[in-house]
């Protein structure tokens, strides 16, 4: 008796694990996020004049509906080309106006407004692929995308 | 009488004798028989009674009932049910420390999946590249050609081209060699827009051009990337749109 109460605990345990292991894929399909996520180059020890970034993301469940400068010297929006939005594949590139601006460290240089489809992960692959101090040197950084928020849209 | 009770009856006849002869007393032989020996056959008599009494109640095996046999036999069935349940499930699980632990690594697996993949998380993080990549464009199939290609193929994108593609607030008015295709022209502007020399055209060409303009130094004429007589920003913007210019093929 007391292994078969063990084989109906291990039924429940399992159903009920699945279910809320997969909240996302009942909840979430269909369903439309607006997020942001921020752009930043650590340039270490070196100060950041230009940058230039190639993100790739999923096209099926990402767009990009906005896109807006960050701080410091990067107050600007960013270059890119408008097919980036919604190809899966953009360019952001920038530079200082003036050399003072260039900070070394970590510098935020863009935002990017998202529309977000389905359930996550959403993903996005940051490379750098340019980047010069003051003077044009190049050098080492290193480009990271942050999720900040997102505000929820049931549009099932 | 039997032959026990007379040898007994012997014994303490000669018992009493040695008694009376140790103390020098007569002895009544009759007291004694009549004291001992009636007791011990009511013993034997009551013994006699029970086990009648035992046999009188004892009940005949063949006066059992069906309906109690039924009773019996299912009883039997029902236990030897229990009894294979019970071995179907030792069969599934032998030890039920083993079943426990099947359970905690599944749940741990489980967890382990919801954290690491099902929670939004940073979505890139690179480790440092040098700059290494630029993108040019061709301005009639609109194809990219891109990273390590060499400056022989690489064209510079006209206006109609950026147009479509939208390019933010690069400001160039007028077309950008427009008529050309590989020409030789071409190559040489490609040639000139790679301003460090480092084989490639990117952000930090512009750069360096941007902060030339800005110092007014005097700049090579082969700057003039579009051809306009002079060197302004718009030969700044010519190579930011092939910095970041996209092709189709390549979204």
């Amino acid at each position: 008796m007391g292994k078969l109460l063990l084989i109906i605990a291990l039924g429940l345990i399992f159903t009920s694990t699945a279910l809320a292991g997969e909240p996302g894929e009942m909840d979430c399909k269909g369903k439309v996020d607006f997020r942001t996520a921020e752009v930043s180059v650590e340039s270490y020890k070196n100060a950041l004049a230009a940058y230039q970034i190639d993100i790739r993301y999923d096209k099926k469940k990402i767009m990009i509906v906005g896109l807006e400068g960050g701080s410091g010297g990067f107050k600007n929006p960013p270059f890119y080309d408008r097919t980036g939005l919604e190809g899966g594949h953009i360019i952001i590139a920038a530079f200082v106006d003036n050399d003072s601006n260039a900070k070394a460290g970590k510098s935020k240089v863009a935002l990017l407004h998202l529309r977000t489809t389905g359930c996550a992960p959403f993903k996005l692959d940051a490379t750098s692929t340019a980047a010069a101090s003051p003077g044009g040197t190049e050098i080492p950084v290193k480009a990271v995308i942050t999720f900040i928020d997102n505000q929820s849209v049931n549009n099932r | 009488m039997t032959d026990d009770n007379k040898t007994i009856k012997d014994e303490d006849l000669f018992l009493a004798e040695l008694e009376a002869f140790r103390t020098g007393e007569d002895y009544d032989l009759s007291a004694y028989e009549e004291s001992i020996l009636p007791g011990k056959d009511r013993g034997l008599d009551d013994l006699a009674q029970i086990s009648d009494l035992f046999s009188s109640t004892r009940p005949d095996p063949g006066e059992i009932s069906g309906a109690a046999d039924d009773i019996v036999l299912s009883h039997i069935k029902e236990k030897s049910r229990e009894i294979r349940r019970e071995r179907k499930v030792i069969r599934l699980f032998p030890r039920h420390k083993w079943a426990a632990a099947a359970v905690m690594g599944v749940l741990v697996c489980i967890f382990s999946y919801n954290l690491f993949f099902k929670m939004d998380k940073p979505a890139g993080t690179i480790t440092p590249v040098p700059a290494k990549a630029s993108y040019s464009i061709n301005e009639k199939k609109n194809a990219i050609v891109t990273k390590a290609q060499p400056l022989k193929t690489a064209l510079v994108t006209s206006d109609t081209a950026a147009g479509k593609s939208g390019l933010k607030e690069i400001g160039a008015k007028k077309p950008v060699n427009n008529n050309s295709g590989d020409s030789a022209e071409n190559l040489s502007m490609q040639a000139a827009g790679d301003i460090d020399g480092n084989g490639r055209i990117n952000i930090i060409d512009a750069y360096i051009m941007d902060r030339k303009l800005i110092s007014g130094n005097d700049m090579p004429k082969k700057l003039d990337l579009n051809g306009d007589g002079s060197i302004n920003r718009e030969d700044i913007d010519t190579i930011v749109k092939i910095s970041v210019s996209l092709g189709r093929g390549d979204v």
